[in-house]
């Protein structure tokens, strides 16, 4: 990691993440069973099943501790230091995304009273909204998530469903609340669709 | 009959959490303002986000928000509604740690645990347990924690380092970065088990800025490194894949 001097300082941390098991054993005897033996027609590909791939996605966020102290140049550092952030006035920026590991192609948002466009899986939605609380749902009738919108300010609002393998069919879709720097970097690469701005 | 998701299961194994907060009483000057947040004294938190055992990872971070308004004396040093940070837990049962709370610029550490239980929280089948928004539970402050502007909010997160550690003489014209500082880092790239060899280079990124005695010394956006130490691409039928990483900067 990079120091404000351009020092080099060690963050030594481990990580290790793993797929999850696919339940095949068990998902096969279902299908068996639901279908009445008609696949175990397929039964001879079940070898071709591997367990699923690990991913870190783009934007993970770790935590780690310097190792070691450091002793940097007062002077350089005073030198270095970032200039204070001017506050700007004006709509707030709220980005809707759905990242690329949902398993539905695209959700309609609706803010307030209003539907503003869908987001697509690997798509955001960005909407223009003057400073105040917003109510964003899924649905004309879903549960509400409530943001409250700065002025000037810059919101990331995840979509992130779960389908609980017991309750096939079933899912949890939620939205979260991102913090801007992680936002920006997981929605950067997906795709922007048109919302319309400044719902009721 | 391949599953179309991928799972994600994390673990997140080192240093993870250490004190924020380290004190050497006559580095720093306090001014009349200043107050300090005695060891031990409790606040109340509430969880900010819902946070599923479904879907919480081992080390993620989890936003808390403060219930109630934390005094010393008839001043409120830390209103409510101020932004915490927890880590998840898991292991035979599944919690959240409280590790820090924004009081102003000052990074106030935190201990205690966050349970969720099964019972009491929102079960959405048996072995899942769900911390809900407005779950809340008693944590205290970890150690004495100076506060040179009671009261004030910062506008954006960052991590204060107020003093330095071991009593050792720092000169006027240097500051120091002690050791066992925390930082956040993001990851610039994805990587996957299916693609990642051992010896990639990992591109990450400081999310906030770390302050030492109000000067930041790492900065928002800082570049680091990593490399891949080990991966295991999933082979056989069922069998998960998985993958290692050293940071190295």
């Amino acid at each position: 990691m990079t120091l404000i001097d351009r020092q080099k300082q060690p963050l030594p941390a481990r990580t290790t993440a793993k797929g999850t098991p696919t339940n095949a054993a068990e998902t096969w005897r279902e299908a068996i069973q639901d279908t009445e033996g008609f696949a175990m027609l397929a039964l001879p590909f079940a070898p071709l099943q591997h367990g699923r791939q690990m991913i870190f996605p783009k934007g993970t966020v770790f935590t780690a501790t310097t190792a070691g102290d450091a002793l940097l140049d007062r002077s350089v550092v005073e030198s270095f230091q970032p200039p204070a952030v001017e506050k700007k006035h004006g709509n707030a920026s709220v980005t809707v995304y759905y990242p690329n590991f949902g398993s539905t192609s695209s959700f309609p948002i609706w803010c307030g009273l209003a539907k503003v466009g869908r987001v697509k899986k690997g798509g955001k939605l960005t909407l223009s909204l003057p400073a105040g609380k917003y109510s964003f749902r899924f649905w004309a009738k879903g549960v509400p998530f409530t943001l409250e919108a700065e002025d000037c300010g810059e919101h990331f609002l995840r979509v992130t469903e779960s389908i609980p393998e017991e309750f096939r069919g079933i899912r949890n879709i939620d939205f979260r609340l991102v913090e801007h720097d992680v936002g920006e970097v997981e929605s950067a690469d997906l795709i922007s669709s048109r919302g319309k701005d400044a719902p009721i | 009959m391949r599953m179309m998701a991928i799972g994600l299961a994390f673990l997140l194994l080192g240093p993870v959490v250490e004190a924020l907060a380290i004190h050497q009483d006559s580095a720093t000057p306090a001014t009349k303002a200043a107050v300090v947040l005695r060891e031990g004294t409790a606040a109340h938190l509430n969880f900010a986000q819902q946070v599923t055992s479904k879907r919480a990872r081992d080390g993620e971070l989890v936003e808390l928000v403060l219930a109630n308004d934390l005094k010393v004396g008839d001043r409120i040093v830390v209103p409510a509604g101020a932004r915490a940070i927890g880590v998840v837990v898991r292991g035979e049962a599944f919690h959240v740690r409280p590790t820090w709370l924004e009081a102003g610029h000052t990074k106030v550490p935190l201990r205690g645990l966050l349970s969720i239980p099964e019972i009491g929280a929102e079960v959405i089948k048996q072995s899942q347990a769900v911390g809900r928004v407005d779950l809340q539970e008693v944590v205290f402050v970890d150690t004495d924690t100076e506060l040179p502007g009671a009261g004030e909010q910062s506008p954006s997160a960052s991590y204060e380092v107020k003093s330095v550690s071991g009593g050792s003489e720092v000169p006027v014209d240097k500051i120091r970065l002690p050791n066992a500082v925390l930082v956040r880092l993001m990851l610039m790239q994805s990587i996957s088990s299916k693609t990642a060899k051992a010896g990639d280079s990992v591109q990450l990124q400081v999310l906030d800025p770390v302050k030492v005695d109000n000067q930041v010394v790492i900065p928002n956006e800082a570049p680091a490194g990593a490399t891949v130490t080990a991966t295991h691409p999933a082979a056989g039928p069922g069998a998960p894949a998985t993958s290692k990483c050293g940071w190295i900067s």
